[in-house]
């Protein structure tokens, strides 16, 4: 039976190194070389030129904003999503089922198609505005408001599932207990529950984060092309064959995903909140 | 088992003889909605050849799929620059023009030669080679680029008449509630800043980019975006953009197809093409990964029939590269069925070929030039 098993992994273990592990090399190769489309085998030489990219005022605004808007969007998404997940868990309602159906029912639709018409309901004539006769957005379109609220309403769902995922699991029988030994309600959530959940935080705080730090459709649409974020910058890089540029800033994205993994791995050791 | 082995075996042998049609094929590497289905169904029966089109959207993704041979094309349609670029790097085969009777019945529309004469031009500039691209390429369709502007604005239209490229960089001066939106490629908005100049966009050195930043900067625009500028604009909520005449007939179409006159889109929202301006030119040509050398040229030969070619352009909003195309449209001024008499109306304002121009195509800066643009661009995007 277990041969059978380890043949039946074969596929993906294959489909892993091939799509991903080659191209990580390749990637982290290209960047530390001169290799384009345009030049001989012969002519390929290392080459550490591309690294004065990193010092150009644009790419590190573009790490600024990435990094900013990442933090603010996983704050915001932990401060909101903590509490609906917490509702969720407390309420009596029977089908919780139904409840988290509600929390991903906007990601039942197109990532783009939802930002694009949330850019559009964003400013200042729009078809909402049409049929309501005003703006509830105001005129923020082309405002880093506007991608706030665009990253925090894309990522939330993330943040509220992996939160209520460690909430479910924790033993009733542990708040019975902290409640008997003369704890109040708020002490026993700040005490037991918060404490307990705290790998669905950080599960869900990296699920939202780096998405929103490696991102670019999202604040390209909903800034109108005036907030610039890493992954911008990256596409723009890849867009016009750049590929050297691209693969640089792809690596040091990387680097910020390993580390953030690495921090994931110290909070939860068992890794049991990621499954 | 043996039986599900046998199924197996006959179900893909089944598809692979379906698949494999007798007829000989033609691959065309094709931008997306660019090409009328009825002329590759009308091409197909003709000549009994099976045209197989697949889609790219960059001229950087053209050169990246015949550059790796991955498929092999018959004939792609890339724009003027990276046809130079395909040349300069030799992945493109000369085209045999005793199989192109067609070519001696058309003549091509003054601004078309214009294209071809630059193209050669700045490459005799930048490599000293004299290529006439005519040997590598017959015109597909070709466009302008103008300034959207929004019709609903009081005295812009007018300003932009009087004023033309300083209304849109210098509206401070010219209208302060203004709200502008620049082309999302940094090589647009640097030839546009250069045309303001009075300068040819081709050029580039330090000190121009220099100067073309603080023009950049100081028109502070409020947008960067693609097909989102002409939405933006139909929707009231911006006022000026650059971008292809094209993406305004796009929408232009759309508009009347629901039934609105061309006066009231007009009064709307409508496009100002300046004096001086950029052009761009799509052409066939056929890259060295070719297989059916006499398909592609039967094609090319198909679409050098002004008929055909004003049976194409009915789905796509560009020029059409022929004069005696451009006739056909025109005839249609007369036609009973408004759809024509729209499209022939259109065309005789917008790619109205009485008007002398200086049309600029932009050529193939070098990777490093274009790199410096770039970053230039984000520059000033981030401020």
């Amino acid at each position: 039976m277990n041969k059978e098993f380890k043949v039946l992994a074969k596929p993906y273990m294959v489909w892993l190194s091939v799509l991903v592990f080659v191209p990580i090399i390749a990637m982290i190769f290209i960047s530390f070389s001169n290799l384009n489309s345009s030049i001989s085998v012969s002519e390929i030489a290392l080459s550490l030129s591309h690294f004065k990219l990193l010092w150009e005022s644009s790419t590190i605004i573009a790490f600024r904003n990435s990094l900013i808007f990442a933090s603010a969007t996983t704050f915001i998404c932990f401060v909101l999503g903590y509490f609906i997940a917490y509702e969720i868990k407390l309420s009596k309602f029977k089908n919780k089922f139904i409840l988290l159906t509600f929390v991903i029912l906007p990601m039942w639709s197109n990532l783009i198609l939802r930002t694009e018409s949330l850019a559009n309901i964003m400013s200042e004539n729009n078809i909402l505005k049409s049929i309501i006769g005003f703006n509830i957005f105001g005129n923020i379109s082309g405002t880093w408001m506007a991608v706030l609220f665009g990253l925090v309403f894309t990522y939330m769902p993330f943040m509220i599932l992996s939160v209520y995922t460690a909430l479910e699991k924790i033993d009733y029988a542990l708040e019975e207990a902290a409640l008997d030994l003369g704890l109040t309600p708020f002490k026993k959530f700040w005490k037991v529950v918060f404490p307990l959940s705290f790998k669905g935080v950080v599960t869900g705080s990296i699920m939202v984060f780096l998405p929103t730090l490696a991102g670019f459709a999202i604040p390209k649409i909903l800034s109108r092309g005036r907030i610039v974020f890493i992954g911008n910058i990256i596409e723009n890089k890849f867009i016009y064959t750049n590929y050297n540029h691209g693969a640089l800033l792809a690596v040091v994205i990387l680097i910020f995903i390993l580390g953030s993994i690495f921090l994931l791995t110290k909070f939860d050791k068992e890794g049991e909140t990621l499954l | 088992m043996k039986k599900i082995v046998l199924t197996i075996f006959l179900l893909s042998l089944s598809l692979i003889l379906v698949a494999c049609s007798s007829k000989p094929k033609l691959r065309i590497l094709n931008w997306g909605e660019y090409i009328n289905d009825d002329v590759v169904e009308k091409f197909e029966e003709e000549y009994n050849i099976d045209v197989v089109i697949s889609v790219a959207d960059s001229n950087e993704l053209f050169y990246s799929k015949i550059k790796s041979k991955t498929t092999a094309f018959d004939l792609v349609i890339p724009s003027d620059y990276m046809i130079e670029k395909m040349v300069e790097e030799d992945m493109l085969v000369e085209l045999n023009y005793n199989l192109l009777p067609n070519r001696s019945e058309v003549t091509y529309m003054d601004g078309v030669d214009q294209i071809f004469t630059s193209m050669s031009a700045t490459t005799l500039e930048r490599s000293g080679q004299t290529i006439n691209y005519n040997n590598y390429a017959i015109p597909y369709f070709w466009g302008t680029f103008g300034i959207i502007y929004n019709n609903r604005v009081e005295g812009l239209e007018e300003a932009l008449y009087e004023h033309g490229w300083d209304v849109y960089f210098e509206a401070d001066t010219y209208f302060p509630t203004a709200r502008r939106g620049m082309y999302d490629v940094p090589q647009f908005a640097y030839a546009a800043a250069m045309m303001y100049m009075d300068n040819n966009p081709n050029d580039y050195n330090t000190e121009l980019l220099n100067s073309v930043q603080t023009v950049i900067e100081d028109a502070s625009f409020t947008e960067w975006g693609d097909d989102t500028l002409k939405r933006n604009i139909e929707a009231d909520n911006l006022d000026m953009a650059f971008t292809y005449t094209g993406d305004y007939l796009d929408r232009l179409y759309i508009q009347l197809d629901e039934g609105k006159t061309l006066e009231e889109v007009r009064s709307d929202f409508d496009i100002y093409i300046p004096d001086t301006t950029m052009v761009f030119l799509d052409c066939m040509v056929i890259p060295n990964t070719v297989t059916n050398l006499e398909g592609a040229h039967q094609f090319i030969n198909f679409l050098l029939d002004p008929e055909n070619a004003a049976l194409n352009a009915e789905v796509v909003g560009y020029a059409v590269a022929f004069e005696e195309a451009f006739d056909i449209i025109i005839s249609y001024l007369d036609s009973e069925d408004t759809w024509r008499k729209n499209w022939a109306n259109a065309n005789s304002i917008y790619y109205n070929m009485e008007v002398e121009r200086t049309y600029y195509p932009l050529t193939t800066l070098n990777p490093t030039d274009v790199d410096a643009i770039g970053t230039m661009i984000q520059d000033v995007i981030t401020g």
